[in-house]
């Protein structure tokens, strides 16, 4: 998918002798969103867009290293060695080697002389690089305006790592005006740089428009246009994000000296060995440990992160070294709240400094990223919506912008169960978002086109018939009457379903899923082969899937 | 000495005498050096008892007698023997034999077997191809009846040879006929195109329209449609034909009886071009390949079945053929055997060597026939060394084919040079020129330059020693021989060394030269857009005392020139150089009174990259162009991409200092530029900057910068005033500063600067805390801080107070040394003011001195 992007001015920031000007430039083809207001903390904001663009470049997907020229280079020392072998007069050996180190000393004076000229050309392979890189492949931020925050959301380049950072009202000194909305924002390593001349003492007018900075050389009303290949992973990288941040999560509070020790201990070492996980060691009502594999050190973190779950439980999660990111906010960090989907499953890592919120969302590991085989959005649907509801739900969030599913189901007449569905399928087709520490849902389209609710049902069906093979398999099951839901037994912290599923091959197997009071699902198991190699990893088994339409359909039937 | 010759007498010639055989032969004269040509008659060969004599002779005139005596034997009625027992064969009962004598008097040209072919073409139809082809062959107009009549059969190959034969005796009347019938066989689409295809010259555009037509037809007609295109022979059909000339083409099961069509077309014709194709490409398509099976229709019986088309055995026996006719070439037509072979040799690549190898069938019997140290293995076709010892060549020994043709054709050697790439085939033809050296005058420029177009150093050499030859010809008449030089300078190789002569070689004709060509405007200009880049830039500096000589009428039209040509796009990176540095050097004047300053930012704006270059140049030349740009619109030329154009903007700039004096602004701008000698100029100015205009605001926007250079001016700056700077703000400005070099700075000034209170505190909260949680920090720093904190904590209560929280957010850090001076920090603390608590419990115990 090609996206279009066009900017009538540049992002940028022109720092005065008492004030400085932070413009963003907005997406010409978006919706007309802007905003204009007074920092009231740019220090921490610098620190948290100096995070935000270390994400946006971020990619640590493994790439074996181009070892051609040291292959040349070998093969060369080889020849070199039989051709010696081969001379057997002394004197000759002798006369190479005086050869030999003439060529070498002529080397070093051709390298001495060309080094100005690979000089100047670096500096235009970096220059060219940097200008292409940004035209191609950088993605641009999500711009989101609500009236109570204004956020931007990005996807790391190896699309494993997706941040968030959101300046709440209390943020602002004033605002002066603004218009709700979603849009992308041009954004540069330039700009990333000057970002580091943020200051507090200068007074911050941060201005989101469609004129950005106002350019001498294109006052002849040329727009700066970019066609960046939009894989569609991005897009549902952003569905994928959603629908884990809707799942029950496991949360544990650091503070940000917590913080500090990972990250710090991250940049000092390098596991060269496998296993190089990240251990969370739960035990109820005890601070959290954690043990980074594979030398078995653990940190156990301050008090605050006492946890708060009814059994201990391990958790391991992998791709740790992009929690380096996080460098450049420890210093404003009041505190972080990490929520833990489980083993091998993302982990969201939403840090508080001040009136700014920073999201981290990291997926499984590295190589897995958020559009990888997993398939959280299957566990995430709840009871069906119809088009009426949905565009009801839709229209109603449109109107305040943001809101609890509750207030939304009153507002709407719906049911509570229908009003998160109908939400949870708005967050999966890119109209919505869960702000996980608000516990909200935002208006958000990530689409150019307008919404269509009846479209939108077709289209996520098709989707899941045509790419959700466990989905399809799972229906089936559930229409020739294979899944039996055999038990809902009430816990502590919700209730637990448990079913008999009688697979494709014809054997029988037990899946379980645990539910919360708000009807996320906390733990999901089950018997088969397919679960116990892949736990969750890869998604959802069918016997879970069908387990779950049984139990939905009796919901319904109850009403 | 030349062996007797026997003629018959033909069994029908009507005559009275019973001498039915003659033998001629030569014999010695009485006198030494002279030769007697003697004739010996008789009823059979054994019987020879009549005869004649002539002569003496001498030895020159000798072979012009012989052949009149011969030709007046054939007058009386005699053939040579050999040529009457072909005539008997064709009365033999087996058509296989009657084939081929047919075959064989077709070579010949035997005007005489005429008669005895047509009666052979009555005896039966197998045969009947061979003979229609060397009825064709030897040309006698009697055949075209029995031509005319096979040529509109279903039969592809009697038809084939029928019109082939039509052809060759030139029978227009019929030969049209013929082609009209077989039109009807192409596709409608490509049907009606035959006016323009029999017409038309070769256009790109009508290749293209008849190409879309055969390329709409359904693969499997494609071989059809290129057989007929080639019937057809005219110059277009023909091309189009030798398109269809591919490996994966040909070897396609319904492609392949066509191709083979053709390439009996193509003998028949005696077409070189199209054979040496076809033979080289049938070579290629037979690489790693075995045929495919497929179902075919019998033209016999019309019954089907699977056959395998374009087997190893086809693919053998075709390439014999191939060898075969190419003997018979050499033994019949000699000259278009040598001009067959160029043409084969040369199609050779050096990248089928890797696939071919020593596969490459024609080439070595070409090349290596004669040769003694290897040996041919008739099962693959492959040529191999007769023993390890033998492998190197003996270059006295002439290993080709029929070495005595290419002796007597030696210019097709120039050919070869210039169109083979393949080194052995290269050092065959090199060895062959200079065993005649006189060929390389008689080869024409066009010929030498493909030589060194082909790029093989020796052969090269050669060349281009005729060419330096040539060209000091023509200059010994102090004449410059620029038809020559023309072509020299258009040349370029993509092979270094070449690459090096051939730049060799145009430098040094360009200095001879120069008095010749640097006084005319034409061709300073063509020698200024050489291929080779040095070549240029050297024209260009011998061209400029040429035009210093010009009138001004003619600077002013030179320089026109050099405008019209900057206005085209660069054809490749630095092909205007010599253009720019001969507008540089001596038309800075011409090019300066041409533009406006108006039309000089508009190139600047919007022209080629050469274009903006020269606009550079000339725009800090005008007088106004300050007033005219602005300060704003300068210092946007001081951060434009090309570096001309920013050095530019520099001289504007420093040409006048005062009014950046008057608003630093965009000094500051440029300061934080993309382009490193842009910072350089601005911090230059801004060094030399009084404080008074600069001021602490000025100072800290250099160390606010995220560049090394422009913070270590901002930090230079800084120490140079700093006794006149307020020192407490300007630490609290630093304070904010992310960078570790200025944090070293800042904690300079805390220790020395900082005001007494909490306050001052409280205002570096975010350093202290930027330093303590610092991932990469500077041991001295964060050591020197927390020194510094606890000094401070044990002031007052609240400071201590305050310093305690801060240090017990960090208290939990698993940095050793970080954990024992914080934690002895908070002691410290905790013993001045024991009512202030923090995270860090101290238990009276002599074991134990404190716990977290």
């Amino acid at each position: 998918m090609i996206i279009p992007f066009k900017y009538q001015g540049q992002s940028g920031i022109i720092s005065g002798r008492k004030q400085s000007h932070i413009a963003f430039a907005t997406n010409q083809l978006r919706e007309a969103t802007y905003f204009r207001g007074e920092l009231a903390c740019p220090l921490i904001l610098r620190q948290a867009l100096s995070s935000l663009y270390q994400v946006v470049i971020s990619d640590l997907k493994y790439r074996p290293r181009d070892r051609v020229a040291f292959q040349a280079w070998l093969q060369a020392q080889d020849q070199q060695f039989l051709q010696g072998l081969a001379i057997k007069s002394d004197q000759l050996r002798l006369a190479i080697e005086a050869k030999e180190l003439e060529l070498a000393e002529l080397n070093r004076a051709k390298k001495e002389i060309i080094k100005p000229f690979l000089e100047a050309q670096r500096h235009y392979f970096d220059y060219a690089y940097r200008e292409r890189y940004e035209l191609e492949y950088v993605l641009d931020p999500v711009l989101t305006v609500h009236p109570d925050e204004l956020s931007f959301e990005v996807f790391s380049k190896d699309e494993s790592s997706y941040a968030r950072v959101a300046i709440k009202q209390e943020g602002m000194e004033h605002v002066d005006a603004f218009e709700c909305g979603t849009t992308n924002i041009d954004f540069s390593s330039r700009l990333s740089d000057q970002f580091t001349r943020m200051r507090s003492y200068r007074k911050s007018h941060l201005a989101i428009d469609a004129n950005g900075l106002t350019i001498t050389n294109r006052s002849d009303g040329t727009y700066r246009e970019k066609k960046i290949t939009l894989p569609d992973s991005w897009l549902n990288g952003f569905l994928q994000v959603q629908s884990v941040m809707t799942l029950g999560l496991t949360r544990i509070r650091l503070a940000a000296i917590d913080a500090f020790n990972i990250v710090r201990f991250l940049t000092q070492h390098k596991a060269k060995t496998s296993p190089r996980a990240l251990r969370w060691e739960l035990v109820p009502e005890q601070p959290a440990k954690i043990v980074f594999e594979p030398w078995e050190h653990s940190l156990t973190l301050s008090p605050c992160s006492r946890y708060k779950g009814f059994k201990p439980i391990q958790i391991r999660i992998w791709g740790r070294d992009r929690l380096k990111v996080l460098a450049p906010i420890l210093s404003t960090i009041s505190h972080i709240d990490v929520f833990l989907a489980g083993h091998g499953l993302p982990s969201i890592w939403c840090c508080t400094l001040g009136p700014v919120t920073f999201t981290l969302g990291l997926s499984g590991w590295t190589e897995q990223d958020w559009t990888g085989a997993a398939r959280f959005e299957l566990l995430s649907r709840r009871v069906d919506a119809s088009t009426e509801e949905l565009s009801a739900v839709y229209h109603q969030l449109h109107s305040t912008r943001y809101n609890t599913p509750e207030e939304i189901a009153k507002n709407c007449g719906l049911g509570l169960q229908t009003s998160r569905s109908a939400l949870s399928f708005l967050c999966q087709s890119g109209r919505a978002m869960y702000d996980l520490q608000a516990e909200v849902y935002r208006h958000r389209d990530l689409l150019f086109e307008p919404f269509n609710a009846a479209n939108a049902i077709k289209k996520a069906h098709t989707q899941t018939q045509n790419n959700d093979p466990k989905a399809k398999l799972a229906q089936t099951i559930f229409q020739s009457g294979q899944a039996r839901f055999t038990a809902r037994r009430p816990v502590q912290t919700g209730y637990k379903l448990s079913g008999s599923v009688r697979s494709t091959q014809g054997q029988r197997v037990r899946p379980l899923l645990h539910v919360n009071h708000q009807g996320q699902i906390m733990e999901a198991t089950c018997t088969c082969g397919y679960f116990k190699k892949h736990r969750l990893t890869k998604g959802p088994c069918e016997h879970m899937l069908a387990l779950r339409l049984a139990h939905m359909t009796k919901l319904k039937q109850k009403g | 000495m030349i062996p007797p010759i026997r003629l018959l007498r033909l069994p029908d010639v009507a005559t009275s005498s019973n001498i039915r055989a003659v033998m001629v032969s030569i014999k010695p004269a009485m006198q030494a050096g002279q030769w007697l040509i003697q004739e010996a008659r008789g009823v059979s060969l054994a019987q020879l008892n009549d005869g004649a004599c002539w002569g003496p002779y001498y030895v020159g005139e000798l072979a012009d007698k012989l052949e009149q005596v011969i030709t007046m034997l054939v007058e009386q009625g005699f053939v040579q023997s050999s040529a009457m027992e072909l005539l008997l064969a064709l009365q033999h009962g087996s058509p296989s034999v009657r084939a081929r004598a047919a075959i064989r008097l077709g070579w010949r040209k035997e005007k005489k077997a005429v008669p005895f072919l047509l009666l052979a073409a009555q005896q039966g139809t197998s045969d009947i191809c061979s003979i229609l082809d060397a009825l064709g062959h030897i040309g006698d107009p009697s055949a075209i009846p029995l031509a005319r009549e096979w040529s509109t059969r279903k039969n592809l190959s009697r038809r084939r040879s029928a019109i082939e034969a039509l052809r060759n005796l030139g029978d227009q009347q019929g030969l049209t006929s013929a082609l009209t019938t077989t039109a009807e066989r192409l596709p409608v689409s490509i049907r009606s195109l035959l006016p323009v295809l029999d017409t038309s010259d070769i256009t790109p555009k009508v290749v293209k329209t008849i190409e879309d037509a055969i390329c709409a037809e359904i693969p499997e007609k494609k071989g059809m449609i290129a057989d007929l295109l080639y019937e057809r022979n005219s110059k277009l059909s023909t091309f189009l034909a030798q398109r269809f000339i591919t490996p994966q083409q040909i070897r396609q099961p319904h492609s392949w009886r066509y191709a083979k069509s053709m390439f009996k077309r193509a003998m028949l014709r005696e077409d070189m071009t199209l054979f040496a194709m076809l033979a080289y490409t049938i070579e290629q398509a037979s690489v790693h390949y075995t045929g495919q099976q497929a179902i075919v229709k019998s033209g016999y019986n019309g019954k089907k079945h699977t056959q395998l088309i374009f087997g190893k055995k086809t693919q053998q026996y075709i390439r014999r053929y191939a060898w075969r006719y190419m003997r018979d070439l050499a033994r019949y037509r000699p000259e278009k055997y040598i001009k067959a072979a160029s043409l084969i040799l040369s199609l050779y690549k050096n990248t089928d060597i890797p696939t071919l190898g020593d596969h490459a069938y024609l080439l070595n019997q070409i090349l290596y026939n004669n040769s003694q140290r290897l040996t041919i293995d008739y099962c693959t076709l492959t040529h191999r060394a007769k023993s390890t010892k033998c492998i190197a060549p003996d270059p006295n020994i002439h290993e080709e084919a029929f070495s005595e043709l290419w002796a007597q054709y030696p210019l097709y050697y120039i050919y070869i040079l210039g169109q083979a790439p393949l080194a052995r085939i290269q050092n065959f033809a090199l060895r062959g020129l200079l065993k005649h050296p006189e060929i390389l005058a008689k080869a024409s420029i066009e010929d030498l330059w493909a030589i060194i177009s082909i790029g093989y150093l020796a052969s090269v050499e050669q060349a281009v020693g005729e060419l330096e030859r040539r060209f000091a010809d023509k200059l010994q008449q102090n004449k410059l021989h620029w038809p020559l030089m023309r072509i020299a300078l258009q040349q370029t190789s993509p092979i270094e060394s070449i690459r090096n002569i051939l730049q060799d070689l145009c430098l040094h004709w360009l200095e001879d030269t120069q008095q010749y060509w640097s006084l005319s405007t034409e061709q300073v200009f063509f020698c200024l857009e050489a291929a080779l880049p040095k070549v240029r830039m050297q024209a260009a500096r011998l061209s400029i005392e040429g035009i210093n000589k010009h009138s001004a009428e003619q600077r002013d039209a030179f320089s026109a020139i050099l405008t019209e040509k900057l206005q085209k796009p660069e054809p490749e990176e630095g092909f205007y150089a010599p253009l720019i540095f001969l507008a540089k050097t001596c038309l800075v004047t011409e090019l300066g009174q041409r533009f406006t300053i108006d039309e000089l930012v508009a190139l600047i704006r919007q022209g080629s990259s050469a274009e903006k270059e020269i606009a550079a140049l000339l725009l800090p030349k005008k007088t106004q162009v300050l007033s005219f740009l602005g300060l704003e619109g300068v210092i946007s030329l001081a951060n434009h991409e090309i570096a001309a154009v920013r050095s530019a903007a520099y001289t504007i700039l420093q040409n006048h200092p005062e009014n950046l004096q008057q608003d630093l602004s965009p000094l500051f701008t440029l300061s934080d530029s993309d382009w490193p000698e842009t910072r350089v100029l601005a911090l230059q100015f801004l060094r030399n900057t009084p404080l008074e205009k600069l001021g602490l605001e000025g100072i800290i926007g250099l160390c606010d910068s995220a560049r090394d250079e422009v913070q270590a001016v901002g930090l230079q700056l800084m120490e140079i005033h700093f006794a006149q700077l307020p020192t407490e703000t300007l630490l609290f400005r630093l304070a904010e500063h992310p960078a570790q070099r200025v944090q070293q700075q800042v904690l300079m000034l805390i220790r020395h600067y900082l005001g007494n209170g909490l306050t001052p505190i409280k205002k570096i909260d975010h350093f202290i805390r930027a330093s303590l949680l610092d991932c990469r920090p500077t041991r001295k720093l964060k050591y020197g801080l927390l020194d510094y904190l606890f000094q401070r904590s044990q002031d007052d209560r609240q400071q201590a107070e305050y310093i305690a929280n801060l240090l017990s957010d960090v208290l939990r850090t698993h940095t050793q040394g970080d954990f024992q001076r914080i934690a002895e920090g908070l002691v410290q603390i905790q013993s001045r003011f024991p009512d202030i608590r923090t995270d860090l419990q101290i238990i009276e115990e002599p074991s134990l001195d404190y716990t977290v």
